[in-house]
């Protein structure tokens, strides 16, 4: 799956790998075996979520209810329910597209370009990472660079490196994926002078909407120190009808959802 | 000597057409070149007084370490007081809110920088309330004024409506509609591509902050003070604040200027070589043309040197004619350039030179700067003009200079 594919599966719908792929192989998998299993998963997926929203930065901290409704990876709506304030600030992405609408002046707003690698409504999200819509395998060269045993548990270790052609932001993703599962603990992200940018780690991993998967997933900044994004899932539901004109400009603007 | 005075004196007037074209060429050249001094000059004061008049005035404060993220929590606080403070020093100052957002205007948006101004206090430190290429400056809450690239960019019209979606203070996201008022002259690269102005009070309320500034910037009243000696003045009264001036803040743009000022010399250089062609051509001429006559005076037995000083005489009494002459053409010219300029705005909608605008309507300075070193140049080059046929007649046998050919 691509990036922000993970991104957003894993910080916005929640939707993980679900158990039943747990594989037998004879052999060990290869990195794009790994990486696709993953990416199969997710193809024509729906889902329909709610997850608590941390943000902490050096000047505040606010705590967000957000619900999310996913279909494939072209369709995301994302709407504030909480706090009061901003109830009803949603996001809507359509393919590359991303616009966001604010009740308070009932009025939508197209993200440009030039912000993508904007904050996503302060946290420590890109908008970016909303909108790509590509696969991990499809944009970088995969690589198992470890494959063991690490605080007791087996993991690969992937390594991804973006293809020449690839329209990608990172310069390097690791990627720690738990060996029985396939349930992806860990990411690291590097820009293209091989610093290290943010990680994501990915935590308590129970049943939840039929599926095993991490339910709190924390997004921390290297070049600001003690800020943090976590996302801990409320519910989640898989495999939802949804017709595709649900994600429409007209609907972003219903307080209904 | 006061019969070579005499004689000299005589000699120029003896050949009134020679006389005259060699006066016609040397005032021409003078004049030519203490219209374009003062011209230069003055565009180069303009680019200077709009690298600071248009944008960050002439010096700014801030919280230490602001410069370094533009963050809007490096504050300073009670800005007002401080303000008045740093008046005391004989300046004027403003103080402002600068933060980033998203605006958009219908269908297009775009990333923007949000400048929010004191109505009232930013007048006497920059000019932006006079730069308005359609529509109005700020006058009513919810007014934005937009710079002209971004105003492109965005599609916007004076009257439509603009949205503006931030970080507020808090975290939360800061979203309000407003009215573009209208749009700015082109006025430098940043400003014109990314800059919206609104009221400060309009960017308390969209930042949810209070009463804070993120910047005060300073002009001074009387532009004969020293920029540093205030600086230092400044930093004096408000202690806790990083004080610079325009130079410290944007050293490109001031290098630039600084290189435009050097390749103006090396401009002036080699318009004062072609100028001084045209002249030392027609000294020349005039002194070989003599060769003959000055054989003859020779040969009724003034001494070489004595030619030499008569040659020299002459062209003291020219040059200081020509001088006279062209320094009143010159200076007039220049005048009517300082008070009524030159109007380029047909050909061109002004030249932006690192990112700072030069208008196409130029206007010179007269000053002692621009018209004393041309004619100081001017007399320096009659006297080399004519040092070389001079040399060569007095060098000459009487008998050979009168059949010089």
């Amino acid at each position: 799956m691509k990036i922000k594919a993970a991104l957003l599966i894993f910080a916005l719908t929640g939707i993980l790998l679900s158990p039943c792929v747990s594989p037998s192989y004879s052999t060990e998998p290869s990195a794009k075996e790994i990486l696709d299993k993953i990416d199969k998963l997710w193809r024509g997926e729906s889902s329909i979520g709610t997850y608590a929203m941390k943000i902490k930065t050096a000047h505040w901290e606010r705590k967000l209810q957000i619900k999310n409704w996913t279909k494939g990876l072209d369709y995301t709506l994302i709407r504030i329910e909480y706090p009061k304030k901003e109830k009803g600030v949603a996001t809507l992405k359509v393919e590359n597209n991303l616009w966001n609408y604010l009740p308070k002046i009932k009025r939508v707003i197209k993200v440009p370009s030039s912000l993508m690698m904007g904050s996503w409504m302060g946290s420590h999200f890109t908008n970016d990472d909303l909108v790509k819509e590509s696969t991990l395998a499809d944009d970088y060269y995969n690589e198992i660079t470890f494959n063991g045993e690490r605080d007791g548990q087996g993991v690969y270790e992937i390594t991804l490196t973006p293809k020449e052609e690839a329209a990608v932001v990172w310069g390097k993703i690791v990627m720690l994926v738990r060996k029985k599962d396939f349930i992806p603990l860990y990411q690291e992200f590097f820009d293209e002078q091989a610093k290290p940018v943010r990680k994501m780690v990915l935590q308590d991993v129970k049943k939840m909407g039929g599926r095993l998967l991490p339910t709190k997933l924390t997004v921390v900044p290297y070049d600001k120190p003690g800020e943090f994004t976590e996302v801990i899932y409320v519910e989640i539901a898989f495999d939802m009808e949804i017709a595709d004109s649900f994600f429409s400009l007209r609907n972003l603007k219903q307080p209904g959802g | 000597m006061p019969v070579y005075c005499k004689l000299a004196w005589r000699n120029i007037w003896r050949n009134k057409r020679r006389t005259f074209i060699t006066l016609f060429a040397m005032s021409l050249t003078l004049t030519l070149m203490i219209a374009y001094s003062g011209l230069v000059w003055g565009v180069l004061n303009q680019l200077e007084r709009n690298a600071t008049l248009l944008g960050p005035g002439e010096i700014q404060l801030h919280v230490p370490g602001y410069l370094a993220d533009r963050s809007i929590y490096k504050v300073i606080n009670q800005p007002e007081r401080i303000v008045a403070q740093i008046e005391q020093t004989g300046v004027n100052a403003t103080p402002r809110l600068q933060s980033f957002g998203l605006v958009s205007c219908g269908e297009n948006s775009a990333g923007a920088q949000i400048l929010g101004i004191d109505l009232h206090k930013e007048k006497g430190v920059t000019t932006f309330h006079q730069h308005i290429a359609r529509g109005t400056f700020l006058q009513q809450p919810m007014d934005v004024v937009l710079g002209n690239k971004i105003a492109v960019t965005l599609g916007a019209a004076i009257g439509s409506e603009l949205v503006v979606v931030t970080q507020a203070a808090d975290g939360s996201i800061g979203n309000d509609l407003y009215r573009i008022t209208g749009i700015l002259n082109g006025i430098g690269e940043e400003t014109d591509r990314s800059t919206i102005i609104m009221s400060l009070d309009d960017f308390k309320h969209l930042f949810g902050i209070g009463d804070v500034a993120t910047e005060i910037a300073v002009r001074r009243i009387n532009q004969a003070d020293d920029l540093n000696v205030l600086r230092d003045r400044i930093k004096q009264t408000v202690p806790f604040a990083e004080v610079k001036t325009w130079k410290e803040l944007f050293p490109a743009v001031s290098d630039m200027i600084e290189i435009a000022d050097l390749s103006i010399y090396i401009l002036f250089f080699i318009i004062y070589i072609a100028a001084s062609l045209i002249m030392l051509n027609t000294m020349l001429m005039s002194v070989f043309e003599r060769i003959k006559e000055l054989g003859i005076m020779m040969a009724i037995g003034l001494r070489p040197v004595n030619v030499l000083g008569l040659i020299m005489l002459e062209t003291f009494f020219l040059s200081l004619c020509g001088i006279l002459l062209g320094g009143l053409c010159g200076v007039t010219l220049s005048l009517y350039l300082t008070h009524a300029g030159l109007d380029l705005s047909a050909f061109s909608e002004g030249i932006s030179v690192a990112g700072i605008l030069a208008e196409p309507h130029w206007f010179a300075v007269t000053n002692i700067e621009t018209v004393l070193p041309p004619i100081v140049f001017v007399f320096i080059v009659s006297f080399i003009a004519v040092l070389y046929p001079a040399i060569k007649a007095c060098r000459l046998e009487p008998v050979d200079a009168l059949v010089f050919q």
